[in-house]
């Protein structure tokens, strides 16, 4: 990186985070409490499950200006309600290809599976998709 | 030949009738480039019914309204294509298979009248006289001979099942098969993907800046039953604006898209209707495409299969979920 | 006296661009695009529009199709925002709210080229809607007193084309400012009001004054032109007179056929959204957090929505009770409000109709029955 480019104000990525109750969620926690550095340019939205976030919740959020989303749930077989993360990877995988159709880039949208231990695991998949926000930007 | 096929189809419609409580057709319509949506409750008004080239509506649009309005069963005349929505609705359990009677009719491919009255330049039609290989008009400026092939809906191009029955219950089968040369169905899907992604936002930006937001699209479909209830309208939550611009009017359109995820059976209806001519129709066509290479699904070709988006498999073999560590 | 002016047609171009250098000029096109004839703002299109044929550019002027929305939208848009609010706290006394209003309206100088008579009778129809009684419309006013309308004869009869069975013509111009009538290589101004003339005598190097004598024969001409055009047209209508359309269509309430003539509307709002005298809206707000903004946009009276009522009974649940008031409101009850209906007879419902109603044949039908 230049001297130049270090100086000039880089715009702040907005990211919306949608995050189940059981795992995801308590899992930014564990990594909140373990105190494990993360970026903060995240807005949670905390939900009942994956299965709960209807693919227009993300495109609403990025209608209304968001840089990045990103939607987090239970590993596949450990849903809280058994099956709802099943139902939402139909439904994201189906939203994800379609994204460039529209003129939203496909990696603006990431959907992941952390569960409430892994706090370090969470810890790099924001670290890592902030990181791949800013190189679109 | 259409005449005799129009007979065959009263005559069929006659013996359906003993069960029926009204029977969705086609009528003469109000110039002689279009036809009507007729509902006949009356046996010996069942002469009313032609079925020609230019019968383009679908009328499974219907479908779902006639069956809550009505206590006993209702028929329909339905274009193998338009079975398909009735066939989807059927497996979502939208309408009840034994109340709905379908009288399928094999199809020689369907005119879409709106190109036929641009080409004329909205000239007053006296009469037209449609035949497989031209069209004769009779305009206030004189007769003109119009070649069929260039007229035909959209659909008609990529068509595989005119002549097939679509689990109806009465099939009439069309002496004249499929005339409409094969066309690619995803050629205007990839056209636009070989734009680079600002480029695809600016087409959809300048295709729906002319979106007037008459909701002719969604209430049309015969699919979108919930159209009264559309959350389009919503003030609490607040999901989209009534403002008529550009990004809330795609807004609209990605909520249909995504109601339709898995279950537009591509009757085309929704660009049809579209006075402002928005290119709608790729906006669903991508989304099945996607539906088809991901969950291997055709909507409304199997009245048993469970839509894929309300089911699941453990193993997904399709998907390949990224890592993002 | 009426003035009478002439316009050579190569002079059509450098006119409405002077024009265009204090006031919105909204000229009808074709985009090559997607063939749809629409109205649209001279300054914001100016480089892709071609006069006449045979130019490469996006937009072509077209002075003989009908444009497919109506011209209303310049004076009565889509929506538009009524007033900003916020909320402000109180530091003293933080119970304390206050909310802020501000209103805002911006009503520029605009000219609508080529209307076509059927449109110019519709703008003098909406004037009454909003301009007359104790409260009139200042949004719509506004817009409206800064408007001129210079609209141009129809020679040419389209499909869905009735004026004259609602008592318009194709050369009716009694609600313009100025009129134009093609004739050969010029176009013939006729002044009809003040404002007209305002803009006719600030535009003297492009209109040239026509002498008495040529003037009256462009008048008679204008006359049998319109006599010409108006015998091209479509005879569907029902033989009622204009004047007791009301009350037989007061009779005719409780007839059976609106069942049937109804039965196939599919509740979109296509008809009302293109129709030129069409005025309903709805009033809603946009809020985003502590401030937002309270707009109006159109509504259609065909919606489920329109009648549902906050405790859910809706009077006009059925498609059929909603379309017979789409119908009573245009040809009845604005009649017995406003003494004219409120149809001008442009044919635009019937073009865009995706299931074919047409509503000359549903007048006609309904009148036929009369009975219940």
């Amino acid at each position: 990186m230049t001297e130049q480019e270090q100086k000039s104000p880089k715009k702040e990525a907005r990211i919306v985070a949608f995050l189940c109750n059981w795992c995801s969620y308590a899992g930014s926690d564990a990594a909140g409490t373990a105190r494990l550095r993360q970026p903060e340019n995240l807005r949670i939205i905390r939900v009942p499950c994956s299965g709960r976030i209807n693919p227009l919740f993300v495109l609403k959020a990025f209608s209304e200006g968001a840089d990045g989303v990103l939607v987090s749930g239970c590993h596949p077989n450990d849903c809280h309600y058994t099956d709802g993360n099943f139902y939402a990877r139909r439904r994201l995988e189906a939203l994800k290809e379609y994204l460039p159709f529209i003129g939203i880039d496909k990696n603006r949208f990431s959907y992941q599976w952390v569960s409430a231990s892994e706090g370090q695991r969470w810890q790099k998949v924001v670290t890592n998709f902030v990181k791949r926000i800013n190189s679109i930007l | 030949m259409a005449k005799k096929l129009t007979e065959t189809i009263i005559a069929k419609a006659e013996e359906l009738f003993d069960q029926v409580e009204v029977m969705a057709g086609y009528s003469k319509g109000s110039n002689p480039l279009k036809v009507s949506p007729c509902f006949i409750e009356k046996k010996q008004d069942l002469d009313q019914l032609i079925f020609d080239k230019l019968c383009i509506n679908n009328l499974a649009t219907y479908a779902y309204r006639l069956s809550k309005q009505v206590k006993g069963n209702i028929g329909m005349v339905l274009k193998p294509c338009d079975a398909k929505a009735v066939n989807q609705l059927i497996s979502e359990e939208l309408i009840d298979r034994a109340a709905c009677k379908m009288l399928v009719v094999g199809c020689a491919g369907v005119l879409d009248h709106q190109k036929i009255s641009r080409h004329l330049g909205g000239a007053r039609v006296f009469s037209a006289n449609i035949g497989p290989e031209t069209i004769e008009v009779e305009t206030a400026e004189g007769k003109k001979e119009l070649k069929t092939a260039d007229f035909y809906a959209d659909k008609c191009h990529w068509c595989s099942i005119s002549d097939q029955d679509m689990g109806g219950d009465v099939f009439v089968e069309n002496q004249q098969k499929l005339q409409a040369p094969k066309k690619d169905r995803f050629e205007d899907v990839k056209q636009l993907e070989k734009l680079d992604l600002d480029q695809i936002e600016a087409y959809w930006k300048d295709e729906f800046s002319r979106c007037i937001r008459c909701y002719a699209c969604r209430n049309v479909c015969p699919l979108e039953v919930c159209q009264d209830q559309c959350i389009v309208h919503l003030d609490f939550p607040n999901w989209q604006s009534q403002k008529v611009v550009p990004s809330e009017n795609k807004f609209f359109q990605l909520i249909r898209v995504m109601h339709l995820a898995g279950r537009c059976v591509e009757c085309g209806e929704c660009q049809r209707v579209c006075p402002q001519n928005i290119g709608l129709l790729k906006m669903m066509k991508k989304m099945n495409q996607q539906i088809e290479t991901l969950f291997n699904f055709t909507p409304g070709m199997d009245v048993e299969a469970k839509p894929p988006l309300l089911t699941y498999k453990t193993v997904e073999e399709n998907i390949e979920e990224e890592e993002l560590i | 006296m009426e003035t009478i002016y002439t316009l050579k047609k190569q002079d059509l171009k450098p006119w409405l661009e002077s024009l265009a250098q204090d006031s919105d000029v909204y000229v009808p096109a074709r985009d090559r695009d997607n063939s749809l004839v629409d109205f649209f703002n001279l300054s914001e299109i100016k480089d892709d529009l071609g006069f006449g044929q045979g130019q490469e550019k996006r937009y072509v002027l077209d002075l003989v199709e009908k444009t497919k929305r109506s011209p209303k939208q310049v004076m009565y848009p889509h929506w538009e925002d009524l007033l900003d609010f916020s909320y402000e706290k109180d530091p003293e006394n933080i119970e304390d709210e206050k909310i802020k209003l501000s209103v805002s309206q911006e009503a520029p100088n605009s000219i609508i080229f080529g209307l076509k008579s059927c449109d110019c009778q519709a703008i003098a129809k909406m004037d009454a809607v909003f301009g007359q009684g104790i409260v009139k419309d200042p949004y719509y006013m506004k817009r409206r007193e800064n408007t001129v309308l210079i609209s141009l004869g129809c020679d040419t009869v389209f499909e869905d084309c009735f004026c004259t069975a609602v008592g318009g013509s194709p050369y009716g111009f009694d609600h313009t400012d100025l009129g134009l009538m093609e004739d050969g290589d010029h176009y013939v101004v006729f002044v009809y009001t003040k404002k007209g003339n305002a803009l006719a005598q600030a535009s003297n190097s492009y209109l040239a004054k026509a002498d008495a004598k040529d003037g009256q024969d462009y008048k008679s001409r204008m006359q049998e032109r319109g006599r010409k055009a108006s015998e091209k047209m479509s005879s569907m209508w029902p033989k009622t007179a204009v004047e007791d359309m009301a009350e037989h269509l007061n009779k005719a309430f409780d007839a059976s056929q609106w069942k049937k003539v109804s039965q196939q509307c599919i509740s979109c709002g296509a008809c009302t959204f293109v129709c030129p005298t069409c005025y309903c809206f709805d009033i809603r707000d946009d809020k985003d957090n502590r401030q937002g903004k309270r707009y109006r946009c159109w509504d259609f009276c065909t919606s489920y929505l329109y009648t549902l009522e906050a405790s859910g009974h809706n009077p006009r649940e059925d498609i059929q009770k909603r379309y017979k008031n789409k119908v009573n409101c245009k040809y009845n009850y604005n009649f017995q409000r406003q003494g004219h209906l409120y149809c001008v007879g442009c044919g635009r419902c019937v073009e865009v109709c995706p299931v074919d109603m047409d509503i000359r044949q549903i007048v006609a039908a309904v009148l036929k029955s009369k009975q219940p």
